[in-house]
């Protein structure tokens, strides 16, 4: 059987004025329905443009260049945009990062929520006002015939991504994609909607990719990590492989990060240097430069994905262990 | 909620208009030349005479008291009498103000329903060769002055084709007939329109380029919109707000008289009057449009406000 998304060998480029740069480069996963994966890495690792290309929603200058995405068998690239049209809030839906900037300050929260039913489910425009009212429901927004009538600078930054979710989840899509959904939400609101869309999850068995570079966020709801590092796949596996033994330096740097509650710190780990910036990609490992364990070799070639303990990782340390594909 | 608003904004608009009033009248009276330069003109005149028709005047009273003077009469609906045709300088002003309102309310909706859908598919693609095709025609029409657009109009349209009047608001024959008025219209309302267009439409492409940037856009498409339901359901409200300032500051220029257009086609309107007024030193005609103008700045000023607070539902009126 098919699975719910295949994506193989993305990749993207970005038409610049200094020329082309690629900023995801032969990315592939795929995602079961009902499952939760988590895509995590630095900020300007590919993440969200990784996501975009999904609906294919990335900005002008962006191209997807190569690769295939498959929902259910049928290939995503190549789509005309009206097809593209009816994918989009229909069968896969996302939400974004910003629940400030993501609403359309001029609209009221219910002309906004009523769209994708109307567009998609075929809803008179009174039926939808009601739909919408019962979706709002489902998010745990009070009073929301009152909040139907609102603008969205009425309402909190919490209560504006639980609106983002409930149009998101409008028309029950088979995929969900959340792009850092909780990063610009105070602490206790995160907790609230990650619960929020583990209760959706579980009711409309929607699958869901959580873009995050929060590792303890990926630990308690995912099922399967894809680490993500300058473009490319570090690491790939599931969640209990990669947090009990994580196998690439970067994904171990990552989990190092995390400040341990029990034990007073003197000082937290990070990982030292920034992502190389597009254009200025290292010629071997792109990890190489920041890697603890680098060899000689890692800063002449590029490693390949190498199957290690249930996961696929990219590092030379593993390339012994035989049936790894190489990149070059 | 809103007339509060509004009511308060017309009450801090007093001290702005009497601030206007007296910075323009003593300017007036420092300009060189005097209401009796006209009368000098007569040979017969003697200086007895002169001096009577002075006094007349009030001219032999410092400005101060002129004003003063002038400002209570304003008050109480007086704009004075014209030194030149001795006629009500409200009368005067009310004769010409159609024509000119109605030129500029014509000007406004042409440049409105032409350069919001031509700034919007520029925009549409930006960089795109219809991008750049719309971006040459708007900087040409702006770069143009408009008395040459105007005589180039009345050499296409009035002498070479013969379709339209070259000039007037009516026939000759003078049969006031809506017909006619529509006619004589059509050439000054294209070229008083005509560089305000090229810069609208560069406002709204800008504009609507910034809107298109948006998070609620990219929102707005993985929902399934299609483009141009994006740009027009979810763009178009958000990109007019700043054009909105500029269409709000034309207005004042607009109803001040376009003084060129008037010229180049006889518009009987407040521009041409204001022309004839300054010659002559006609003080109270040239305060009376002063007057006209301050209040058209001042109301389009709030107008624009209140348009504001129709599109952006953040905006609210304290």
């Amino acid at each position: 059987m098919d699975s719910l998304l295949k994506v193989e060998g993305l990749q993207v480029q970005f038409q610049t004025k200094k020329g082309v740069n690629t900023s995801v480069d032969g990315v592939s996963f795929s995602i079961e329905k009902g499952e939760i994966l988590g895509i995590v890495g630095e900020s300007g690792c590919g993440k969200s443009v990784t996501s975009l290309s999904i609906l294919q929603l990335l900005s002008t200058n962006a191209r997807i260049s190569q690769g295939s995405i498959q929902l259910e068998g049928r290939e995503l690239l190549g789509l005309s945009e009206e097809e593209l049209c009816r994918i989009r809030g229909n069968e896969i839906a996302m939400i974004f990062q910003d629940p400030m900037t993501a609403l359309n300050p001029t609209l009221t929260i219910g002309e906004q929520i009523i769209e994708p039913l109307v567009i998609h489910q075929g809803y008179r425009r009174q039926d939808a006002w009601k739909e919408g009212i019962q979706v709002l429901k489902k998010v745990g927004i009070a009073a929301p015939e009152k909040r139907m009538k609102e603008y969205p600078h009425q309402l909190s930054g919490g209560m504006r991504q639980r609106v983002m979710i409930a149009m998101a989840v409008s028309c029950a899509p088979k995929l969900l994609i959340a792009d850092e959904p909780t990063t610009a939400l105070d602490v206790t609101i995160q907790a609230q909607i990650l619960e929020l869309m583990m209760e959706l999850r579980q009711k409309m068995n929607t699958a869901i990719i959580l873009i995050t570079h929060d590792m303890g966020v990926v630990a308690e709801t995912a099922d399967h990590i894809l680490v993500l590092y300058a473009g490319k796949v570090v690491e790939y596996g599931s969640v209990k492989d990669i947090f009990n033994a994580p196998k690439h330096p970067y994904t171990k740097g990552l989990l190092n990060s995390i400040p341990p509650l029990e034990e007073d710190v003197e000082e937290l780990n990070t990982i030292e240097g920034t992502v190389p910036a597009p254009g200025q990609m290292p010629a071997g490992c792109r990890f190489a430069p920041r890697c603890p364990e680098a060899g000689e070799m890692c800063s002449k070639k590029q490693p390949g994905l190498y199957p290690a303990g249930g996961a696929l990782v990219s590092c030379f340390q593993y390339m012994e262990q035989k049936g790894g594909q190489d990149d070059e | 909620m809103k007339w509060k608003y509004v009511l308060k904004r017309l009450l801090i608009a007093i001290p702005t208009f009497l601030g206007i009033t007296v910075l323009a009248y003593f300017i007036l009276n420092l300009a060189p030349g005097s209401p009796l330069d006209a009368l000098l003109a007569d040979p017969g005149i003697t200086p007895a005479e002169l001096e009577r028709k002075r006094v007349a005047l009030g001219l032999d009273q410092p400005v101060w008291i002129q004003y003063i003077h002038w400002l209570g009469l304003l008050l109480k609906g007086d704009m004075g009498f014209s030194y030149s045709t001795q006629r009500p300088v409200a009368a005067m002003i009310g004769e010409r103000l159609p024509a000119t309102a109605g030129l500029a309310a014509a000007s406004i909706v042409l440049s409105l329903i032409v350069s919001i859908p031509m700034g919007i598919y520029a925009a549409s693609k930006p960089n795109s060769r219809r991008d750049y095709i719309s971006g040459g025609i708007s900087l040409l029409m702006m770069a143009t002055p408009n008395f040459f657009v105007g005589l180039v109009f009345i050499y296409l349209f009035a002498i070479v084709f013969q379709i339209l009047p070259s000039g007037g608001m009516y026939d000759s024959a003078g049969v006031k007939s809506g017909a006619a008025l529509l006619r004589h219209m059509i050439m000054p309302c294209l070229v008083l329109s005509f560089q305000q267009i090229g810069g609208w439409v560069r406002h709204m492409r800008s504009s609507m380029l910034e809107v298109m940037q948006e998070d609620y856009i990219r929102t707005a498409r993985s929902k399934g919109l299609k483009k141009w339901a994006v740009i027009y359901r979810h763009g178009l409200k958000n990109a007019l707000i700043p054009v909105i300032t500029v269409v709000g500051m034309s207005i004042p220029s607009l109803v001040g008289g376009a003084v060129i257009t008037e010229q180049v086609f006889g518009w009987p309107g407040v521009g041409t009057l204001m022309v004839t007024a300054i010659n002559g030193r006609d003080y109270p005609v040239i305060m009376g449009i002063t007057v006209m103008i301050a209040v058209a700045v001042l109301l389009a000023n709030i107008l624009t406000d209140v348009a504001y607070g129709l599109l952006d539902p953040r905006i609210s009126y304290k």
